[in-house]
């Protein structure tokens, strides 16, 4: 039923939603689109991609996407780029989500700053240039080449100016800034590290992993029940906007329609946009990094699963797959798979 | 009224000859792939595996990311020697659980799966693996999943 009831809520948004989109103007190699209907597409120049949709490019993929405000994204190889919105401060904010890879970022003028995500931080931009990393630890790197950006993670804030960088490991606050010397940073070695860190230690990195999902459940699970609590109050002033209408006419219908129930319309909407955020990002993180660890882990030991460092890499499989079968995917629906 | 016994008769005649091809060409296949494994050759499944693609319980959804499975497969000396053909299939959405119990296979399996697909089992000396095949558009044949294990 609550499978059904979200199913229901995401066609009626999806109209709203797919009122901002940004387009792609290139691309290179192996591109696909994953729209928010389900439905996977091989990319081509000039498709919209709207929130809710996410850009995956192969080893030897490369895309750019332009956006409405003239501002560009340029996505690189082995990337995973979610195109998503959620509600903060009673507003509705675009948020890109860089759930593994390279993306470059150059705003020029926003309507609106968008917040970029990792799985390990969460970002503020004001009218800049800027390069953000995520590597399969979850570790993110942010280096900066024109404006401001203020990185959050775990409580800990830097604002990053011009040529500074700043690495944030996954479960920890920012570390130290760094200066840059722009044009000479080597992002692939910062991508191999988290394959090296991954390989090193599988078990601990995926711990890391699976303590994300559990908090991305948690934030699911808490708009959620906003949500359903919004949603029976709603029901009760839709019940009564009816009677009103029945016995003071049209007009007093209008009137408690506009002062009671749209309000509570655009909170319930909220709640859903935040939780399906989360759910989705739970999503990203179960398909786009367990996945590779699982066929690296799986194939290196396929002739020796009794391995120790295998059986206990499993283990914590097993832990983040019960985490997500039991609290992620009661707020997914077929079209998210 | 002959006539009409007659055609009918055809019919099921053909449709049961095509499925028949269907299978055998993507036991072909299959046995193709297993050699090539133990050829320690992972660009033949590589060129004729699509996305996405199922391996255990995982959903991969770039060919990077397969070709990163075959490469794996070949790097962790994976082989079927002396393959044989126990079982071929056609592939119902029941068959999630082989893979993995899970919601996200049973949705995979409901609707993910083209028209004519197939569950091939293949066993060999110390290890076995079921590969899933389909006929797609272009009318020949691409691996979309794969299990495989040692005994």
């Amino acid at each position: 039923m609550k499978k059904f009831i979200i199913s229901l809520l995401i066609s009626a948004m999806l109209g709203s939603l797919y009122a901002q989109h940004s387009t792609l103007e290139y691309i290179e190699g192996e591109v696909v689109i994953k729209r928010i209907s389900g439905d996977m597409e091989e990319a081509y120049i000039g498709d919209s991609i709207s929130p809710g949709d996410s850009v995956i490019t192969g080893a030897d993929g490369y895309a750019e996407l332009s956006l409405e405000s003239s501002s560009t994204i340029t996505i690189d190889r082995d990337t995973v780029f979610v195109f998503s919105h959620r509600e903060k401060d009673e507003e509705k904010k675009s948020i890109f989500m860089i759930v593994l890879g390279k993306i470059g970022f150059k705003f020029d003028k926003l309507i609106q700053e968008p917040d970029i995500a990792t799985p390990a931080s969460i970002a503020g931009v004001r009218g800049t240039e800027f390069t953000v990393v995520s590597a399969l630890d979850g570790s993110a790197l942010y280096i900066v080449s024109e404006g401001s950006v203020a990185v959050e993670a775990k409580g800990g804030l830097v604002v990053l100016e011009s040529q500074e960088g700043v690495a944030v490991p996954l479960g920890r606050e920012p570390g130290e800034k760094f200066e840059v010397m722009i044009g000479q940073e080597d992002y692939s070695e910062w991508i191999d590290d988290g394959w090296k860190e991954f390989r090193d230690n599988p078990s601990d990195v995926l711990a890391g992993i699976s303590s994300r999902l559990e908090e991305y459940a948690l934030e699911a699970e808490d708009f959620y029940t906003r949500y359903d609590g919004s949603y029976r109050k709603l029901k009760s002033l839709r019940d009564k906007l009816d009677d009103i209408g029945n016995e003071q006419g049209t007009e007093a219908r209008g009137n408690f329609y506009k002062k009671e129930v749209m309000p509570l319309e655009e909170v319930t909407g909220n709640f859903v946009l935040n939780y399906r955020y989360y759910a989705l990002s739970a999503l990203s993180l179960r398909r786009y990094v367990l996945t590779p660890m699982y066929v690296e882990m799986k194939t290196k030991y396929i002739m020796d699963q009794k391995n120790e460092i295998f059986t206990t890499f499993m283990k914590e499989y097993e832990r983040f797959l019960s985490i997500f079968e039991e609290e992620v995917v009661p707020y997914l629906v077929e079209a998210d798979i | 009224m002959k006539r009409s016994i007659f055609l009918l008769i055809s019919l099921v005649f053909l449709l049961g000859s095509c499925t028949s091809i269907y299978m055998k060409k993507s036991g072909d296949l299959a046995l193709q792939i297993a050699e090539s494994l133990n050829e320690e050759n992972p660009l033949f499944p590589s060129e004729h595996s699509s996305v996405p693609f199922v391996f255990d319980g995982e959903i991969l959804v770039t060919t990077t990311t397969v070709s990163a499975l075959w490469n794996g497969i070949v790097d962790g000396r994976f082989s079927i020697q002396n393959p044989v053909i126990t079982s071929i299939e056609p592939l119902a959405s029941e068959d999630f659980s082989i893979f993995r119990n899970s919601w996200e296979m049973e949705v995979f399996f409901k609707t993910r799966i083209p028209r004519y697909a197939y569950k091939v089992s293949i066993e060999g000396v110390e290890a076995d693996m079921i590969l899933l095949l389909f006929r797609n558009e272009e009318k020949t044949y691409s691996v979309m999943g794969l299990k495989a294990g040692t005994e």
